[in-house]
């Protein structure tokens, strides 16, 4: 069996201890996945503005986002990503658990989502490699 | 001076559903987050109170999500409650009963982690 995949991602979250369960996480169960950290949609545009925009190529393969930021929501980050028509994935990580917001978040158009329970850990390295290879 | 929290015990019968449900049985991952959220709590617990003696809502409401979310993954059931509680709260405006719900939270969190 090949080895996974390189991916580059990144993730937003204002939630500190968040931030660091999920670094943490990845780092040691899969560690093919290199995550950078920012903690605003502002500071997550201006990361993705860094990129060709006219070719859509980002150093990223995936932005992974809390849905719940202190300057927006992460939908507002999918909303830049599909209007620049820049070449990576979305998924959404959520804590809220109300349907309606899970709802809301896949009408909205992500590669993936995620509700921040149960076995999400676990599950988070297949989602974002599953959620890269759509792109 | 560094601020020295204790070590959040993974004893009690909550943490260790959460580290069987949550943590896919990794104790040491669990760990590195609660002691984490132990030093998270202290900062939050004066935010919570400045948005709270501000009327801050949605910045209170957001606290409030943060908290909850963290709570549960840490298997504090009943406090996840409470949380989830005043971002319904603070959401639906309701300043008062917010209020009540923060004094609720932050006298556990203030004392963090539960001895």
């Amino acid at each position: 069996m090949s080895a996974p995949s390189a991916l580059n991602v990144l993730y937003v979250e204002d939630f500190a201890p968040g931030a660091a369960l999920v670094r943490d996480t990845l780092s040691r169960r899969a560690p093919e996945i290199r995550v950078e950290i920012v903690s605003t949609v502002a500071q997550a545009i201006e990361k993705l503005n860094g990129v060709e925009h006219d070719r859509g190529i980002t150093p990223y393969d995936v932005v992974l986002t809390d849905l719940n930021l202190p300057d927006g929501l992460g939908t507002d980050i999918l909303a830049h990503v599909r209007s620049r028509r820049l070449m990576l994935a979305v998924v959404i990580l959520t804590g809220a658990v109300g349907d309606d917001t899970l709802d809301a978040v896949r009408r909205a158009g992500a590669d993936g989502y995620l509700a921040k329970r149960g076995d999400y850990l676990a599950r988070l390295p297949s989602e974002l490699h599953r959620a890269a290879a759509k792109r | 001076m560094a601020t020295r929290h204790r070590q959040p015990s993974v004893a009690t019968p909550g943490a260790r559903a959460a580290i069987a449900a949550n943590f896919d049985g990794d104790e040491q991952l669990y760990q590195a987050f609660a002691a984490s959220c132990a030093a998270q709590f202290a900062h939050d617990v004066s935010a919570g109170q400045a948005r709270c003696d501000a009327g801050d809502l949605p910045a209170l409401r957001r606290l409030a999500h943060d908290l909850a979310s963290a709570l549960t993954l840490l298997g504090h059931d009943e406090l996840f409650a409470v949380a989830r509680t005043l971002e319904s709260q603070a959401a639906a405006g309701d300043l008062h009963s917010a209020r009540a719900s923060w004094r609720v939270l932050r006298t556990q969190l203030a004392d963090w982690p539960p001895p």
